[in-house]
């Protein structure tokens, strides 16, 4: 492996990292605070890239139309997924957790049919956006200025996200619905409305990341399972409702997935599971998580 | 009147627990429920503050019929509780569990952060510690200051003395007479008569989910065989 071959990989897999953390910390905290498994977060992010792609497509000629995208499309998703929260999920909390999977995956497939039915079955292709079009030499290599922008996003939501959570009012709230909703509920924090923020904030990660991805990739039908899948492993290995194990988890899938790829493309799909595997067997509880 | 259960009937699941149960609590007034392990007290209170709604019956609260209403609702009309197994957050600071009890624009006053970390030193000095750190006494006055920032006018305490060493019940039971001097309202449950005769006026006796017995505290203090057959062991 050449070296600059290897420095592509990283940077590939670093920035697939970042753009799945987004969706995964999504995942986690939803997981976190309300108790359920969302298998539908992937078609969240799918509803966010077409949306993103929609904007682009129909603002073809406004400049900075792909930034729009970025805007809008997570705000839709999120109000989605607050429709989603209040009007499905709310009446099945107290229900047995095969419920929860059941109307979940019935979402992944209402939603995938309803992205089949507006956008048809093609790939659709979103441009590199300005300012990140051009190419940034490192070490006499140069590479695509976009996955250097997709990189930064990481740390700043992780960042952004730590600070709501531990350093606001609201935070504050989300922590205590989280340790003990009936306490929280019973001192007078209306804990519905902090399950249905907390879901349109996973639901707008997940409209982000769905957005941010495009450009050095494609928007197609299918990506739904895919990133449910990848995000899953993501926040085992990184330990269920740790933001940072969350951070990790994807750098280190990422890594993986883009140097499986790389090395043996056959076996490429196998190395997250292999990868979580062995992580588990030696921490049962994934990087950072803490024991029940 | 300014808490007034009226026959309700509580159930976990199939199990029923309650069983036509009324009680009544005047404003300014402290009323105790006393009664052995395992026959309702801790549901009754849980029925109020609606965490176990009642499936018969009513409940008002100043007149207004509370019953059917969130827990977080029946809260914020100022009924405060204070949970038996010192329910605190346990990953939260103690501030911020203190903060947990602030009631918003709920138009009472009274207790603050100053005034509760006069009442209570001690969590003022472990304020920015994790409430898990605290010892059961100390985390059993932060579920009592907690509830307190939010202003009740109904406090609702639930076994405060269980599993306390008697010096620590002793330093509760003081801050209850000050918490009653302060006006508020409290309806306070008890397995250990000792605790609560003094401080409650009235008291009712709950056996197996009926309410067997209920009139004044001092007729318990003076007279022991009705303690001695519905709390004697
Ligand atoms: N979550 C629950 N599910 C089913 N049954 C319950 C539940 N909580 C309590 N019970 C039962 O309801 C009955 C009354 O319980 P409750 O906690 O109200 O009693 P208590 O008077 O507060 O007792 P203690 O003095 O031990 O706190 C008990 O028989 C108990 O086993
Ligand atoms: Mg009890």
């Amino acid at each position: 492996m050449t070296f600059e071959a290897f420095a592509g990989q990283t940077l590939a897999g670093v920035s697939l990292g970042m753009v799945w953390f987004l969706i995964a910390a999504g995942l986690s905290i939803i997981f976190g605070t309300l108790k359920i498994l969302n298998l539908a977060h992937g078609s969240l992010y799918m509803l966010g890239s077409f949306c993103c792609y929609q904007v682009t497509v129909s603002l073809a000629h406004v400049a900075g139309n792909f930034w729009i995208g970025v805007l809008v499309a997570p705000i839709v998703v999120a109000l989605v997924g607050g429709v989603i929260e209040v009007f499905l999920l709310r009446p099945i909390y107290k229900a047995e957790m095969i419920y929860q999977y059941i109307l979940t995956f019935a979402l992944v497939l209402i939603i995938g049919e309803a992205c089949k039915m507006i956008w048809g079955v093609g790939y659709h292709s979103v441009q590199v956006p300005w300012p990140f079009q051009g190419s940034i030499g490192v070490f006499g290599l140069s590479f695509p200025s976009y996955n250097f922008f997709l990189i930064a996003m990481g740390p700043l939501v992780f960042i952004g996200l730590r600070t709501l959570i531990n350093k606001t009012d609201l935070g504050r709230n989300i922590r205590a619905v989280t340790e003990n909703r009936e306490m929280a509920n019973a001192l007078g924090t209306n804990v519905p409305r902090v399950y249905t923020g907390v879901f349109m904030l996973g639901a707008w990660l997940a409209g982000l990341a769905g957005s941010l991805w495009p450009p050095v990739s494609v928007v197609a039908l299918g990506s739904d399972m895919a990133v449910v899948i990848d995000c899953f492993i993501i926040v085992v290995i990184g330990g269920l409702g740790s933001l940072a194990g969350a951070f990790v988890g994807a750098i280190i899938l990422g890594l993986t997935t883009a140097f499986g790829l790389y090395l043996i493309p056959k076996l490429a799909v196998a190395f997250g599971f292999i990868l979580m595997i062995i992580i588990l067997l030696i921490r049962p509880y994934g990087l950072m998580g803490e024991p029940e | 009147m300014f808490l007034k259960v009226e026959d309700i009937d509580t159930y976990y699941d199939a199990t029923h627990i309650l069983f036509r149960v009324s009680l009544e609590v005047a404003e300014g007034e402290t009323v105790s429920v006393l009664g052995r392990n395992g026959v309702g007290k801790t549901t009754l209170l849980r029925s109020i503050i609606g965490l176990t709604p009642p499936r018969k019956g009513k409940i008002y609260f100043q007149d207004r019929k509370i019953n059917g209403r969130q827990p977080f609702q029946i809260a914020r009309h100022g009924v405060g509780f204070v949970p038996e197994d010192r329910d605190i957050f346990p990953n939260l600071s103690v501030k911020e569990n203190l903060e947990m009890g602030v009631q918003k624009n709920s138009g009472r006053s009274g207790w603050d952060l100053d005034k509760i970390y006069t009442l209570f030193p001690i969590l003022k000095e472990r304020r920015n510690q994790w409430g898990g750190t605290l010892s059961g006494g100390e985390q059993q006055m932060l579920t009592i200051a907690r509830t307190l920032m939010g202003n009740p006018r109904l406090l609702l305490l639930d076994e405060l003395s269980e599993g306390l060493a008697p010096l620590v019940v002793r330093a509760i039971k003081e801050q209850i007479l000050l918490i009653q001097k302060e006006g508020v309202t409290i309806l306070i449950s008890e397995q250990d008569s000792s605790f609560v005769l003094d401080v409650s006026s009235r008291s009712y006796i709950l056996e197996k989910g009926h309410v067997c017995w209920h009139g004044p505290s001092q007729e318990l203090r003076d007279d022991s065989t009705i303690l001695d057959r519905y709390l004697g062991v």
